[in-house]
């Protein structure tokens, strides 16, 4: 009987359009600083970095109920992801500006040239906390134990993946449109292909989970948000691109658009689906027709009875 | 009234709830009582009954669950918490929020895996902007933008009384005591009868048992 009560499944209501912005800004903005280092970029990507990671915050401050406090939000870091991803945020602002400032007429009287020991270490802070900010979201949601669709480790490689994308995506919306950084990068292709083996595993194993996990698997692939997933993440963000990278390598804006759109819907359809293990919360194997009831065997014969007066009464 | 010890250690006070499903009959007098104590806002219920119909006819049955924060030993809600505003009292287990540290960002509201969590969007009353006297007085109680949730009526409970559901309810479904005290009518009950606690294979330890 507890059966019926364990099977009530509820989609999360908090989070929808502002978080998956968040989490897309964050991830892509961070991201972008890594990539701009890995491969050398112009500088301007660097810029463009910090400033969607600004863009960022801003969206979780207004996602939050009380944003006059959001400087309360670094006091847990000993246990909160969502500290520890707002204090790096803080610490990759502070670094990465400072770093990229003497470039600007403005601040010129700063004296650290791109060579200098004060400009390596201010690099290197940036690098590892934009390491940090493009680790954290996947992790923040993953540590949720109420909802099993998040609560494992294939998404945070599957948000890592796709900010890697977005950052990709950004550099060849500025190599189409700015006319500077690479054109398509070799590893691209591999990277979307991986990304499509990543998303297919996660959603099999969530699939083979049962419960909430699965619940969660058939609204995104089949009510709910399916167009979303199916028209926008799996053909606009992942098929697509991926024709586009090894087809016709000279649509970079239009590849970049792509994979910027399916890496949004992507986070805005993890989330909606997030579905709660039943807040109903019975133990397997409680019965309860058993609960001080008269058995169904008492109720039998009494209905027996009733049944033989009636007929006997006709 | 013991307070000193760690929460939900062994050594302290462990304040805990029992719900006897065989008593309880659905008559939402513990959902009453609570919005009475605390004029939670419109739509907002710290606790309630689940009601379900089970069974065929003519087998049919209601069956009736209250349902409430567990206080957990082990909370989800806390440590997502990246103010401290979300928090295990130091001397015993409840697990309350400090409102005027909350940021509202919804964590804990996700992370609870019994949705007894609620961040009220405004504090508006159950008749529109003007506030009926005793919402001007109980609204003062919560912020509009933060989380509130079931405080096991922690003020209750430090002026030596019992939970106000716990008060209201006609057919003493609801026990109210401290599970460390071996004495304690709960822990005797928790002995006796065979209980669960709710979704306890999530590591949360909760501190609400029903006796079934």
């Amino acid at each position: 009987m507890a059966q019926r009560f364990n099977a009530q499944l509820r989609r999360q209501q908090e989070w929808g359009w502002l978080l998956s912005t968040w989490l897309f800004l964050s991830g892509t903005g961070s991201c972008l600083f890594l990539v701009y280092e890995v491969f050398g970029l112009p500088v301007v990507f660097a810029r463009l970095s910090l400033g969607i990671i600004i863009l960022g915050g801003i969206v979780l401050l207004l996602e939050l109920g009380a944003p006059g406090r959001a400087w309360r939000g670094v006091s847990k870091l000993s246990t909160s992801w969502l500290s520890r991803g707002a204090l790096s945020v803080s610490i990759f602002v502070a670094s990465s500006a400072l770093y990229l400032a003497p470039a600007f007429p403005a601040f010129s009287f700063l004296s650290w040239g791109e060579a200098s020991a004060v400009a390596k270490v201010l690099e290197w802070i940036a690098i590892l906390s934009a390491l940090m900010i493009t680790l954290y979201p996947g992790i923040f949601l993953s540590q949720n134990r109420s909802i099993p669709f998040w609560n494992t480790p294939w998404l945070v490689l599957a948000m890592v993946i796709n900010a890697w994308l977005g950052a990709n995506a950004v550099v060849l919306l500025g190599a189409g449109l700015l006319k500077e950084g690479s054109t398509v990068f070799g590893s691209l292709a591999w990277v979307m292909l991986a990304n499509i083996v990543v998303t297919g595993l996660y959603l099999w194993l969530m699939e083979r989970a049962g419960g909430a996990a699965r619940e969660s698997v058939r609204l995104l692939t089949r009510e709910e948000v399916s167009r979303a997933f199916w028209v926008g993440v799996v053909l606009v963000g992942m098929i697509v691109p991926l024709a586009l990278v090894v087809g016709m390598k000279s649509a970079t804006v239009l590849t970049g658009l792509c994979l910027l759109v399916g890496g949004f819907l992507f986070r805005y359809c993890v989330l909606k689906v997030g579905v709660y293990v039943p807040s109903t919360v019975v133990q397997e194997g409680v019965d309860f027709s058993k609960l001080n009831r008269t058995s169904n065997a008492l109720l039998e014969k009494e209905y027996a009875a009733m049944a033989a007066n009636v007929g006997r009464r006709a | 009234m013991r307070t000193t010890g760690k929460s939900g250690n062994g050594s302290g006070v462990r304040w805990g709830v029992t719900v006897d499903l065989k008593r309880c009959v659905g008559c939402q007098s513990c959902t009453l009582s609570c919005k009475a104590e605390n004029g939670t806002p419109p739509g907002v219920f710290w606790t309630w009954v689940v009601e379900k119909e089970e069974g065929t006819y003519p087998f049919a049955y209601t069956m009736y669950m209250p349902m409430r924060c567990n206080h957990c030993n082990d909370p989800a809600c806390v440590p997502v918490c990246p103010t401290g505003a979300s928090h295990q009292r130091e001397q015993d287990n409840l697990v309350l929020v400090d409102q005027e540290l909350c940021i509202g960002c919804h964590s804990c509201v996700v992370a609870c895996p019994y949705q007894v969590r609620y961040i009220p969007e405004s504090d508006r009353g159950y008749y529109g902007d003007k506030k009926t006297p005793y919402e001007e007085v109980k609204y003062k109680g919560w912020e509009a933008g933060t989380t509130q949730k079931c405080n096991l009526c922690a003020p209750r409970i430090d002026r030596g009384l019992k939970p106000a559901c716990v008060q209201a309810c006609p057919t003493r479904a609801l026990s109210f005591g401290d599970l460390n005290d071996p004495e304690s009518d709960i822990v005797k009950q928790i002995d006796q009868r065979k209980h669960f606690q709710p979704r306890v294979e999530l590591g949360t330890d909760p501190n609400v048992y029903y006796l079934t």
